[in-house]
């Protein structure tokens, strides 16, 4: 059960942000947005959610590097991430380094164009 | 009335404005198709049917012709507008009273965007930043990926970015909507403030709103779940004309779409080929929405499935 968990939706893409906070929502999460990496970083030290759901390729700041900040600092690395990335193919395990130097410490990926259902179990799993 | 509250306000780069009138364009002679084989991207289009064929806006990614300086055009958006036709006639309304020309207007899912000549787009982010409730730190931006995030896919996974069409183009699914009211309000440029505050004050949830300019005169559509009826002043009602039906909508959105070509020229196709036609059709964003009429949504989807794939 959801029991209200806080989840924070980040995409640049304002319709996808919208698509898949109404299917959180319908599941009874709260959801805060955010539209890119700089905005989510605000949110998260301020609401500290139970799961972010976190686009790569984002204006202001990426996604690997939120990933990374959220990480890194012991008051957030419990957060749970979830990756959505249209490169998923390069990502072997959630803890990988390739050989281009992108590195990512997330806790689940869902690659693009994304189920809504299956990121939707994702959620379920990591917030259950 | 205070301020509404939105998430943030999107600018596009510079891009020029094309236009195709309605005489002879029937749906298999669009300008999207001309264009899609010349691997040109539409980031917002608007097409409306008319008694003489089908009227399309839409804005080219490329340089502006010389000697033609109005031509250039940016699209500014606001999201989310939550659905709320209270957000998107205010928008009109706006722009009417502060007497800022647009050629377009699209709404998707989350965002309305407006189409302004670029010698417009600081006055038109001044009035929104002025008018919205914004979040603090939020400022306006143009979307652009970080040089090294972009040189890194491009490299790897080229297929991710803008430079090539699928035989069936992945998207995150279709939704339908059928039997939705279908308001059409048409009036001349000094009525848009009168027009968008009596779609303001419809208190209603919208699906697909869009504004087309012909000249002095605007199209103003908007598609509601429930039956509304938009009011006019008396003293004012000759100035405008105010038709409604009924309608299906179609939207779906995908992977970069805004930034990718062919996206909407392949739907039209799709549809063409069933013999389907559209009254409407709006693309912004990530998102492309198509009105039919009411009874061809469901026909509509399996035509379109021979082109994009759902998840």
């Amino acid at each position: 059960m959801s029991e209200n968990k806080l989840v924070l939706v980040v995409d640049d893409d304002p319709d996808l942000v919208e698509a898949v906070s109404m299917k959180l929502e319908a599941k009874s999460y709260k959801v805060e947005k955010a539209y890119d990496g700089v905005e989510a970083m605000e949110k998260i030290g301020a609401e500290k959610p139970a799961l972010v759901i976190l686009d790569v390729m984002m204006p202001r700041k990426n996604g690997w590097e939120v990933c990374e900040e959220i990480k890194t600092d012991d008051g957030l690395k419990d957060i749970v991430v979830v990756l959505l990335t249209a490169v998923a193919d390069s990502v072997k395990t959630t803890s990988y380094t390739h050989h281009d130097g992108k590195t990512t410490l997330a806790d689940d990926y869902v690659p693009k164009p994304i189920d809504l259902d299956a990121l939707m179990e994702i959620v379920e799993d990591h917030c259950g | 009335m205070s301020a509404i509250r939105i998430n943030g306000i999107r600018v596009g780069h510079q891009m020029f404005h094309c236009r195709q009138y309605p005489e002879g364009s029937a749906s298999g002679d669009l300008l999207t198709h001309s264009l899609a084989r010349n691997k040109l991207n539409l980031p917002c289009i608007g097409l409306e049917h008319t008694d003489f064929g089908h009227a399309l806006s839409c804005c080219l990614e490329g340089e502006v012709p010389s000697g033609h300086p109005e031509q250039a055009v940016c699209m500014i958006s606001v999201y989310p507008h939550g659905s709320k036709s209270a957000t998107l006639g205010y928008l009109l309304a706006l722009f009417g009273r502060h007497g800022i020309p647009f050629l377009y207007m699209v709404s998707s899912n989350a965002m309305i965007s407006f189409v302004v000549n670029q010698a417009e787009k600081a006055r038109v982010l001044t009035m929104l930043e002025q008018t919205f409730d914004l979040p603090p730190t939020h400022t306006p931006y143009e979307p652009s990926f970080q040089e090294e995030t972009v040189e890194f896919v491009k490299k790897r996974y080229q297929e991710t970015r803008a430079y090539f069409q699928e035989k069936r183009i992945k998207t995150y699914g279709f939704s339908l909507a059928s039997g939705l009211e279908l308001i059409c309000v048409s009036c001349g440029r000094d009525g848009l403030e009168v027009a968008g505050t009596a779609i303001q004050d419809l208190d209603a949830r919208f699906d697909f709103g869009m504004a087309m300019v012909h000249g002095e005169t605007c199209h103003f559509y908007c598609l509601t779940r429930a039956e509304t009826k938009v009011s006019l002043p008396a003293e004012q009602s000759t100035a405008f004309r105010v038709e409604s039906g009924t309608a299906d909508l179609v939207t779906f959105h995908g992977p970069h779409f805004g930034d990718r070509f062919g996206i909407f020229n392949a739907a039209a196709v799709c549809l063409d080929v069933a013999g389907l036609d559209l009254t409407l059709a709006g693309c912004t964003g990530a998102s492309v929405s198509l009105v039919l009429p009411e009874g061809q949504g469901e026909v509509s989807l399996p035509a379109l499935e021979k082109g994009f794939e759902t998840p």
